[in-house]
């Protein structure tokens, strides 16, 4: 009996689900976190009902993302890739992993958030910034950092967390930045001198966001957007732009190549760089969308001292720059 | 194979055909020694996971320690708690069908012999030296193409779970089956009992327990097994694990550890259940 119900049960969760034919579906691969994520997708199904309900998508950080999109290649499951880092997506081009599609109204976004195939377009951007704590600040009587050069200040000593930029693509972010910013061998010098006030350096490049917000650490180097999450949901925390540099990068969009689905695919890219979506992305990212021609919100992208970091370049350099990093401050 | 050589030879009888003696009781100052230290081990467990259920109660662990349900709100995410309802499905279906292959495996291997069961044994016992990683992505190049295409299906999860937890529930059968004298399938035998009917008739009820820690091991890792289903969830059927993976990352703790309270009711709740069904001692929790 008992072995009979366990067989049905087994044949209930089995049965797979019907495959619906060609272009009734749209499979979405997006590294969106969930809670930006969902308010894009409602406004999705408000602008494209008819789209939205053959729509799926799966949601993950952007590595296992990409190794998915790669070891899929010989029959791909996804359509279209949503909101990845343009670093990846730099990758898979070159892997030949995606389909050139310009979409409409793309024409305003500046060369450097476009591939120039237009095998990927980026949409949203993210900044580096730091998250202070402010309660703990106050117990320690320390006021907060506002360039990275206040963060050499001796009294910060013991009071910073970082994370590893061999693990954490934040902190290669940074340390890319840092060259570009400063050339390769001050960069390096500043990091020697920053190292004697960390107090920790994190695998995960969410880690010192999450500590400063819990009051673990003081001051954390995180993505402003992160911390901002933390902020909304009561963190005592502020979000602080360094006045001599702020690190960013971008996420973009592209057409898997052998999608199943292209025409949805092409009109859900479409959907993705439209007024109404960069709308929805307006409402997490404030002024960090790639589109000129919107109405944006929060500290305005000009304020900033943007770095002109050549992203491309960056990826190139990856490895040599991580392994000098290692090498000097792993430990 | 080092196994084999180590404790391969030697007989761990313990249900045996014949009478035995009962062994000399511990004596207490022992008992009360080991009782320390194991409730020293129990009760450093029990904080770590006593902090999942308090995270998801507090509003915001570090600055406001106000209890709170708003986390069971699951508010940040667009598909709430349902991905854990998924898990139960994979749980129970890796369970049942882990169970079944695991204890025939382990029978063949153990007591048929047939010639290549050295083969059989060792093919079974190699995934435990594999990451979870290289399970997943091997997986999807392996059965993302003709002749077998199971990606975007609940079976490519079902047989990552099964096969990559497999080396364990093997062992525990055939550990099982060593402790049983082979003299009782004997005696069935030379009753006239056929190949099947000893199986099912005399082994079987014999493995009972074995059966049911075999199922809960299994039970289990699909519930929380992260590392190789993150490259095999499709569309629409995504897992608990997975969303609370999504939550740590996305800066929702709180919510994160709401999902995990969930997952933690579920398997105690589910491994309580079955204790009560055949009778507690009989059911093992086994480890890798």
């Amino acid at each position: 009996m008992r072995r009979t119900l366990g067989f049905l049960l087994a044949l209930i969760v089995l049965t797979p689900a019907p495959v619906p034919a060609a272009e009734e579906r749209l499979v979405i691969y997006t590294a969106y976190e969930e809670n930006e994520l969902k308010d894009f997708w409602e406004q999705f199904k408000k602008d494209l009902p008819d789209l939205a309900a053959k729509a799926s998508y799966i949601r993950a950080s952007t590595g296992p993302v990409m190794a998915r999109v790669e070891a899929e290649k010989a029959n791909p499951q996804a359509d279209v890739i949503w909101g990845v880092f343009n670093d990846y997506l730099t990758g898979a081009a070159n892997k030949g992993l995606l389909d050139a599609y310009e979409a409409k109204e793309s024409g305003g976004i500046a060369p450097t958030f476009r591939h120039p195939q237009n095998l990927w377009q980026g949409v949203t951007l993210l900044t580096v910034a730091f998250a202070v704590n402010q309660k703990k600040m106050q117990e320690l009587k320390l006021t907060a950092p506002r360039s990275w050069e206040d963060l050499l200040d001796p009294k910060y000593k013991g009071h910073i967390v970082m994370s590893n930029p061999s693990t954490s693509g934040t902190a290669y972010l940074l340390l890319a930045s840092h060259v570009k910013r400063l050339g390769e061998d001050r960069a390096f010098e500043y990091y020697d001198k920053l190292d004697k006030n960390l107090a920790q350096v994190t695998k995960s490049g969410g880690a010192p966001g999450r500590m400063a917000a819990a009051g673990e650490t003081p001051i954390g180097i995180a993505l402003a957007y992160e911390v901002d999450v933390a902020r909304k949901q009561g963190a005592p925390i502020d979000i602080i732009y360094p006045a001599d540099g702020v690190a960013w990068t971008f996420e973009g969009n592209a057409l898997v190549k052998g999608a199943k689905n292209p025409q949805n695919a092409r009109r859900f890219l479409d959907w993705a760089m439209s007024r109404s979506a960069m709308d929805a992305y307006v409402k997490w990212r404030g002024s960090g969308i790639t589109r000129p021609d919107v109405q944006v919100t929060g500290a305005k992208l000009s304020e900033l001292k943007l770095i002109p970091l050549d992203f491309v370049w960056a990826a190139e350099q990856k490895d040599r720059l991580v392994k000098k990093w290692l090498e000097k401050f792993s430990r | 194979m080092l196994n084999t050589f180590w404790i391969g030879t030697r007989s761990y009888v313990t249900v045996s055909a014949g009478a035995r003696t009962a062994l000399r009781p511990t004596p207490p100052l022992v008992r009360g020694s080991l009782f320390v230290v194991a409730g020293g081990i129990a009760l450093g467990i029990f904080l770590i996971y006593a902090l999942i259920p308090l995270g998801s109660f507090v509003r915001l662990w570090g600055s406001d320690w106000s209890l709170s349900l708003r986390h069971y709100g699951f508010g940040s995410t667009a598909e709430g708690a349902w991905p854990i309802w998924n898990s139960v499905k994979l749980a129970v279906a890796a369970g049942v069908i882990g169970t079944v292959l695991a204890l025939v495996t382990a029978y063949v291997t153990e007591r048929k012999r047939p010639p290549g069961a050295r083969v059989i044994a060792s093919l079974g016992l190699l995934p435990a030296a594999l990451p979870g990683t290289l399970v997943g992505v091997g997986y999807i190049l392996a059965f993302n193409v003709p002749p077998l295409v199971l990606t975007g299906t609940v079976a490519i999860l079902v047989a990552s779970v099964v096969f990559w937890k497999f080396p364990v529930a093997v062992l525990a059968g055939i550990n099982a089956l060593k402790q049983i004298d082979p003299a009782i399938e004997e005696a069935a035998v030379s009753l006239g009992a056929g190949h099947l009917r000893t199986f099912t008739r005399v082994v079987l009820p014999l493995l009972t327990g074995t059966a049911f820690s075999i199922f809960i091991y299994f039970f289990i890792n699909g519930m929380v097994t992260v590392s190789a289903v993150i490259f095999l969830i499709y569309p629409g059927f995504n897992l608990g694990s997975v969303a609370i993976l999504s939550q740590v990352e996305n800066g929702y703790p709180g919510v994160a550890c709401a999902l995990g309270t969930i997952i933690l009711a579920l398997v105690i709740g589910s491994i309580l259940f079955l204790r009560l069904l055949i009778g507690g001692e009989r059911v093992a929790i086994l480890k890798s």
